[in-house]
C-alpha cells in the first residue's frame, strides 16, 4: 500500500436516529488524506471488524462511520486506521473545532494546513521507526 | 462538421461560466469591450448585494463607484446586442465574499445539516464563508436593499427580467440550499417560531420537530422570495434553484488538496438537469473547464437548458422544432418535507441503478414544489410516473387519477399508502368497472388499464430479500410492459451522455421525432460504445466530432472516444 502522509478526521456527537429514541454517540463525518477524501473501504472494514457495537445501525454506515460511544474509542479507531493505512499521523477535529478554524482562517491554503496542525494529532511512531531503521537495513 | 454551439474565447474571470458576467470584477470603462468580445447573445448579471452596500443601510447605485451603475451596464449590454437577465440571490451566494452579505452583517457562520460551517473555494481560489440568513438584522437589511433596488429599476426604467436564485449544492444526490442552517442563530429564530406553533408545555416528537424545522426553513425561504417579488415588481419573473458544482463540503475538502478533477463535477450537472435545477460552474476555474467539461456545460446548460428555463415560466415549450429539450421517459416523484426520506425510498428499491443503467439520465425527479411545473403540459413525451404511497395526499391522489384517466401511465408503490386512499382507489376501480389484474412477481403487483391509461400498483413492503440485480430485473420486467421506444447504449461506463428530443420539421416528416445523443469521455482512457439500432432508429446527423471515430453499420453504431473526446449524434425516430 502506498504511504499516506496524514489522515484528517472530522467528527460530531449526535443522535443519528432520534425518531427511534437512540442515544447520542460520536460519528466520523469525513476522512481525508493529502490527496483529498480518503477511500472508505479500509475504514469501513476496520470499523465492522473491530469497533461495531450493538449501537450500530446499517443505514447510517453509508454516510458516516460510527457510532463510537466515547472519544477514547474514536481515538483508538483513528489510530488503528492510521496504522492500517501506514499513514504518518492522524489529526482529529470535532465539528466545533472545524468551525472555529474555518471562522478564523482567511485562505484555503492556511485552512488546509491548520486542519492537520490544530486537531488532536496522533503520530504513527511505528512508521517513523521503520523509516529510521530502513536506513540501516 | 462545424460546431453547433459557440465556445467563448474569453477566459476572463469576469465571465465565470454559463454567460454570467461579474460586473464588479472589472472597471466600468472596460464593460463595453468585454461584452462586445463575448460571443453569447444573452448575459446573466448576478446582483452583488455587498458591492452595492458595505453596511446594509447605505447604498451605492452609481452614486460613488461607476461599477455600481447597473443602468449603464444594462444600456451597454443592450447596445452591443446582448439580452440582459439579472439574477438576484435570495439565499447566501457561494460565489460572493461572505455569501453576498454586507460585511457588517456577516456575524454568525451558518452551519449545514452536519453542523459544519459551509466552506467554499471560488474560481480564483478565494475561501468563501457563508453566514446565517436567519438573523433578523439580515432580513431587515435585505428588505431595505430590494426596496432600493426595485426603486432604482423603476426610476431608471430598466426593463430587464430579474430572477431570484436560490443557491445550493448537491449532497448524496439531494439538492441542499445554502439557506439551510443549524447554527445558534437558526436555533434562536426557530425556537421563536415554535412558540407560535405549540403549547408551552407541549413536547414535540423528533419527527414533529423535523417537520416544523422544514416548515420554518421553507417559510423563511419564501419570505425572502416574497420580499423580492413585492419590491422588484413587474421585473421579477420568479425564483430558480441553482446548484453550484463543487460547492458541497466533500468537494470543498477535496479541492483543498488540489486533486479535484472533471469527473468530480459531471454527475452534478446531470443530477441538476434531472431535477429541473440549473447547474452553475462559476466556482470552477477555467483551467479545469477546458476540454470536455466545458463542452458539456456549453452544450447542455449555457446554450440549451438555461435559455429554455429563462424563456418560459414553466417547463419547456415542446412544439418548437428548433429547440431540443431533455428526453425523459420517467417522472419520479419524491416529496421534500424533511421527513419523507425516513420512509421507503426509490434508492432502497434500486430504481436509480436500473434507470441509469438502461436510460442514462432520461428521467425527471419531481417534488411537491415542481409538481405544478409538470402538470397540464401537453405531453409531447409520454412519461411513466412513479409515486410512493407514503407521499400521497389529496393533491397527489387527484394528480394520479387525472393522469391515469387522461391516458397516462402510473406506477404507484403502495408502501405507506394510507387506508383511506387505499379504500378510495378500490372504490374508484369498482365504480368504473375496472378490471384489476393481479400477479405475483417478487412482490404483489396489480395492473389496471383504462383506454391508453395504465395504473400499476406494487407492494414495496412485500419484496423478498433481494440484491441489486434482482431489483433491476424486477424493474426491467415492469418497464418492458410499457413498450418504450428507446435504444440502450452498451459499454457506456465512464462515459457521460445525455439524450434530448425535438419534433421533426417539415422536411423531416419521414421521422416522428429527432433524438439527439451527446456523448462525452471525461476519463483518460479510450472508450468504445455500441448501439444496436432497432427498426425505430436511424442515424440522421453526426456533429461536433472531437477526438472520436464514428462508424455506422447496418443496424449498429460504434463510437470510439479518445480521452476528452465528444460527439453529438442525431437520430431520426420512427414509431
Amino acid at each position: 500500500m502506498k504511504d499516506i502522509e496524514y489522515i484528517v478526521g472530522v467528527y460530531n456527537y449526535l443522535n443519528a436516529f432520534p425518531e427511534l429514541h437512540s442515544d447520542s454517540a460520536y460519528y466520523l463525518l469525513y476522512l481525508l488524506d493529502e490527496k483529498g477524501i480518503l477511500d472508505r473501504s479500509v475504514a469501513d472494514k476496520l470499523y465492522d471488524e473491530k469497533f461495531k457495537t450493538d449501537l450500530s445501525a446499517g443505514n447510517i454506515h453509508a454516510k458516516m462511520i460510527g457510532p463510537f460511544e466515547s472519544t477514547d474509542r474514536l481515538n483508538q479507531f483513528a489510530f488503528q486506521l492510521c496504522e492500517e493505512m501506514n499513514a504518518g499521523k492522524v489529526s482529529l477535529l470535532s465539528v466545533q473545532e472545524y468551525n472555529t478554524l474555518l471562522e478564523s482562517t482567511q485562505t484555503s491554503s492556511d485552512f488546509h494546513r491548520d486542519l492537520l496542525l490544530k486537531g488532536n494529532v496522533m503520530e504513527n511512531i511505528e512508521r517513523k521507526k521503520k523509516g529510521f531503521l530502513s536506513r540501516f537495513f | 462538421m462545424t460546431l453547433t454551439t459557440p465556445v467563448p474565447r474569453d477566459l476572463d474571470t469576469v465571465f465565470p461560466g454559463e454567460n454570467w458576467f461579474f460586473y464588479w470584477k472589472t472597471s466600468a470603462s472596460l464593460w463595453r469591450t468585454k461584452l462586445q468580445e463575448f460571443p453569447g447573445t444573452r448575459i446573466i448579471i448576478p446582483i452583488n448585494w455587498s458591492f452595492h452596500s458595505e453596511t446594509g443601510d447605505q447604498f451605492d447605485f452609481e452614486e460613488h463607484r461607476p461599477e455600481t451603475n447597473l443602468k449603464k451596464l444594462y444600456e451597454i449590454a443592450t447596445e452591443v446586442g446582448k439580452q440582459v437577465v439579472f439574477f438576484l440571490p435570495l439565499t447566501p451566494a457561494p460565489f460572493l465574499p461572505n455569501g453576498g452579505l454586507p460585511h457588517l452583517l456577516a456575524r454568525g457562520l451558518a452551519l449545514n445539516n452536519e453542523q459544519m460551517a459551509y466552506g467554499i473555494i471560488d474560481a480564483d481560489e478565494n475561501l468563501i464563508k457563508i453566514y446565517s440568513f436567519f438573523d433578523p438584522r439580515v432580513f431587515e437589511a435585505f428588505d431595505k436593499f430590494v426596496k432600493r433596488l426595485g426603486q432604482y429599476f423603476a426610476t431608471n426604467k430598466i426593463p430587464a427580467d430579474v430572477w431570484g436564485i436560490r443557491c445550493g449544492y448537491f449532497k448524496d444526490g439531494f439538492f441542499r440550499s445554502f439557506l439551510e442552517d443549524t447554527s445558534k442563530t437558526f436555533e434562536q429564530a426557530f425556537s421563536r417560531f415554535l412558540q407560535g406553533k405549540k403549547a408551552e408545555d407541549q413536547t414535540l416528537s423528533p419527527i414533529e420537530e423535523k417537520q416544523y424545522a422544514f416548515e420554518f426553513n421553507k417559510t423563511v425561504q419564501d419570505l425572502y422570495a416574497t420580499n423580492a417579488r413585492e419590491n422588484i415588481g413587474s421585473n421579477f419573473e420568479g425564483a430558480l434553484d441553482v446548484a453550484f458544482l463543487g460547492a458541497s463540503t466533500a468537494k470543498f475538502l477535496k479541492r483543498l488538496s488540489g486533486t479535484i478533477s472533471t469527473v468530480d463535477y459531471t454527475s452534478e450537472i446531470y443530477e441538476s438537469l434531472a431535477k429541473d435545477i440549473i447547474p452553475s460552474s462559476v466556482l470552477i476555474s477555467h483551467r479545469l473547464k477546458k476540454g470536455v467539461l466545458s463542452r458539456e456545460l456549453n452544450d447542455l446548460v449555457a446554450n440549451s437548458y438555461l435559455p429554455a428555463r429563462l424563456s418560459a415560466n414553466s417547463a419547456y415549450e415542446y412544439e418548437d422544432i428548433a429547440v431540443f429539450s431533455p428526453l425523459s421517459f420517467f417522472k419520479v416523484y419524491e416529496k421534500i418535507d424533511g421527513v419523507s426520506s425516513m420512509f421507503q425510498s426509490w434508492e432502497q428499491l434500486h430504481l436509480w441503478n436500473y434507470l441509469q443503467k438502461n436510460f442514462g439520465w432520461s428521467y425527471k425527479i419531481i417534488s411537491n414544489d415542481t409538481l405544478k411545473l409538470h402538470e397540464n403540459k401537453n405531453p409531447y413525451q409520454e412519461h411513466i410516473h412513479l409515486f410512493h404511497g407514503h407521499d400521497v395526499d389529496r393533491t397527489l391522489f387527484n394528480f394520479i387519477l387525472k393522469t391515469f384517466m387522461n391516458g397516462g401511465r402510473v406506477i404507484l408503490n403502495r408502501s405507506g399508502l394510507s387506508e383511506d386512499y387505499s379504500k378510495r382507489l378500490e372504490t374508484f376501480f369498482l365504480e368504473n368497472s375496472l378490471n384489476v389484474e393481479k400477479v405475483s412477481f417478487k412482490t404483489q403487483i396489480q395492473n389496471i388499464a383504462l383506454g391508453e391509461g395504465r395504473l400499476v400498483l406494487i407492494d414495496g413492503d412485500q419484496f423478498q430479500e433481494m440484491d441489486s440485480s434482482e431489483y433491476e430485473d424486477f424493474w426491467k420486467n415492469i418497464v418492458e410492459t410499457f413498450s418504450l421506444v428507446h435504444v440502450p447504449i452498451q459499454n457506456v461506463e465512464g462515459i457521460d451522455y445525455y439524450w434530448r428530443t425535438r419534433p421533426s420539421s417539415a422536411n423531416e416528416l419521414k421521422f416522428e421525432e429527432i433524438r439527439r445523443l451527446s456523448l462525452y469521455n471525461p476519463t483518460s482512457y479510450r472508450k468504445k460504445i455500441r448501439m444496436n439500432l432497432n427498426k425505430n432508429f436511424v442515424v440522421y446527423k453526426v456533429l461536433d466530432e472531437i477526438n472520436v471515430i464514428v462508424q455506422t453499420y447496418p443496424n449498429e453504431l460504434e463510437v470510439e472516444l479518445s480521452p476528452e473526446g465528444s460527439v453529438i449524434i442525431d437520430f431520426g425516430v420512427f414509431s
